[in-house]
């Protein structure tokens, strides 16, 4: 583990526990400087829809006001208003499971094609084969999201019932499709599984980087679990700390192929930022399954519609962004009126580069431009 | 780009404010709506003592309109009612009808005085 808390895998040093703005230093600057950047990664949904049911999901309490469909001429549209405004990396993760989507195979192809890295967060039960084939050699990464590392306890968690372990079983045998076109094809997408801690799950940790292990993935990632400001769903961060043993034997599972990761600065962090100002948005932007555009999706929600700037399936991105409201919300949220620790939920995706930006800006840990070895993923903040 | 307000802290309410019992807090802030012709888009819910009003929109306002209406009547309220004010709206739960049946229910309201 170095400073960036980067991991050495087969394929390049893979960061998953920090920030990777050293290598966007111009944009970092232009920003200092004032100017209007354009974010450097967008985290997005091709739909709100999911046939999951996962206990963690901040899918939950972002529910916005419209459940638009988003068409495929739109989602092309959205790739070349990406792309002409500089964009340089679109995650397909938010608050939808996009591979149900019609617009998901023609979306990554095109981005592909114009140069913007895609990766993609998926349950996988809908990825079949025939889907695989079509998308992954055009995807940067995969990660699966596998809550539990037994077959009772994924469906426990991410379906109806313990009972339901077919869910498991299509996951798995899609995951196990994946990682061995990427073989045959000599693939660089970094294939990945991610579990969601929750407390009560904490029996599910050992199993779960076995789980990694025995797949043969690149890296099997725990994070904590996001909860909304008024802790709807029920994360008590006090209990992470219990968890620490287990998390670091899970850790010691890691072998030459696959790597067990533990993202403790943020389950260490307990849930409450050090920074007040929200600048992580305007670096790494995310659009809702319903089109909406928000900062981040704690936004989402009607509860934030001060905070809501459009929506791509009426009108351009590009207009979005080039329009005073994108510009006035996200300077509300550098302001004085926002304020970071009280009115949003926990723990964002923008998180890691939100608190890089207030201490760079605080001058307690300038940000440097990085010469060095380019990160895996290096668009992907 | 206000980058220079990362160590100031967010504006309170009053003291005046949080004096009030919140029956007459939304009468303020009604009031004041009703002075600057909001009356007719949005209703007070609640107004807690920490200034966190929850409105009700009667209008729907469409996803390019309503983050500059919002934020253009927040700072009027502010300036018009109590600096401490911030507005939000009623939540909206989630319409997934699989995840419904993990039983979680969206706050409708924060804030509420102790």
């Amino acid at each position: 583990m170095t400073q960036d808390n980067a991991v050495q895998t087969n394929d390049g040093k893979l960061i998953l526990d920090s920030h990777k703005l050293s290598y966007h230093y111009e944009r970092v600057s232009a920003w200092e400087a004032g100017e209007r950047i354009a974010p450097v990664s967008v985290d997005m949904a091709l739909t709100r829809a999911c046939g999951a049911m996962c206990s963690f999901c901040y899918a939950m309490v972002q529910e916005p006001q419209e459940r638009a469909s988003i068409k495929v001429p739109e989602a092309l549209n959205l790739i070349d208003d990406f792309a002409e405004i500089g964009v340089k990396s679109v995650s397909l993760i938010s608050d939808g499971e996009s591979t149900l989507s019609k617009a998901y195979v023609p979306f990554i192809q095109h981005a592909s094609n114009v140069g913007i890295d895609v990766g993609n967060a998926t349950n996988g039960w809908e990825w079949e084969p025939e889907k695989i084939d079509q998308v992954l050699p055009h995807l940067t990464w995969v990660r699966f999201t596998v809550a539990a590392g037994t077959p009772e306890g994924y469906a426990q968690i991410m379906f109806k019932s313990k009972d339901h372990t077919e869910v498991f079983d299509r996951a798995m045998r899609n995951i196990k499709y994946a990682v061995d076109l990427k073989k045959r094809l000599n693939l660089g997408v970094t294939l990945g599984i991610q579990m969601v801690l929750m407390p009560e799950f904490k029996d599910e940790i050992l199993p779960f980087a076995k789980l990694a292990v025995d797949l043969g993935v690149d890296y099997g990632v725990i994070k904590h679990c996001s909860d909304d400001e008024f802790g709807t769903l029920g994360v008590d961060y006090e209990k992470y700390e219990e968890m620490f043993h287990l998390l670091e034997a899970a850790e010691a599972h890691s072998n030459e192929t696959t790597k067990v990761i533990v993202k403790w600065e943020k389950i260490k962090n307990k849930g409450k930022p050090s920074y007040k100002r929200f600048y992580g948005p305007q670096f790494l932007l995310q659009i809702s399954g319903s089109g909406l555009v928000a900062p981040s999706g704690m936004f989402f929600n009607a509860r934030y519609s001060k905070l809501h700037m459009g929506n791509f399936g009426e009108e351009r991105f590009k207009d979005i962004f080039h329009s005073e409201r994108y510009w006035r919300i996200m300077n509300y949220l550098a302001s004085p009126n926002f304020d970071a620790q009280t009115m949003m939920g926990t723990l964002p995706i923008q998180h890691y580069v939100s608190e890089a930006l207030d201490k760079h800006i605080k001058g307690e840990a300038r940000i440097q431009r990085s010469n060095g070895e380019k990160p895996l993923h290096v668009n992907f903040l | 780009m206000p980058i220079d307000y990362a160590n100031v802290d967010s504006p309170t309410t009053s003291e005046k404010w949080v004096a009030m019992d919140e029956i007459t807090r939304k009468t303020l802030v009604s009031q004041a709506l009703t002075d600057l012709n909001f009356s007719n888009v949005a209703e007070v819910v609640t107004a807690p003592d920490n200034g966190q009003l929850v409105l009700k929109l009667r209008v729907a306002l469409s996803a390019s309109e309503r983050g500059l209406f919002l934020l253009d009547m927040e700072e009027l309220l502010k300036q018009r009612v109590d600096m401490g004010i911030t507005i939000w709206c009623e939540p909206v739960g989630d319409k997934s009808k699989l995840r419904q049946l993990r039983g979680v229910q969206i706050q409708a309201q924060q804030g509420e005085d102790e």
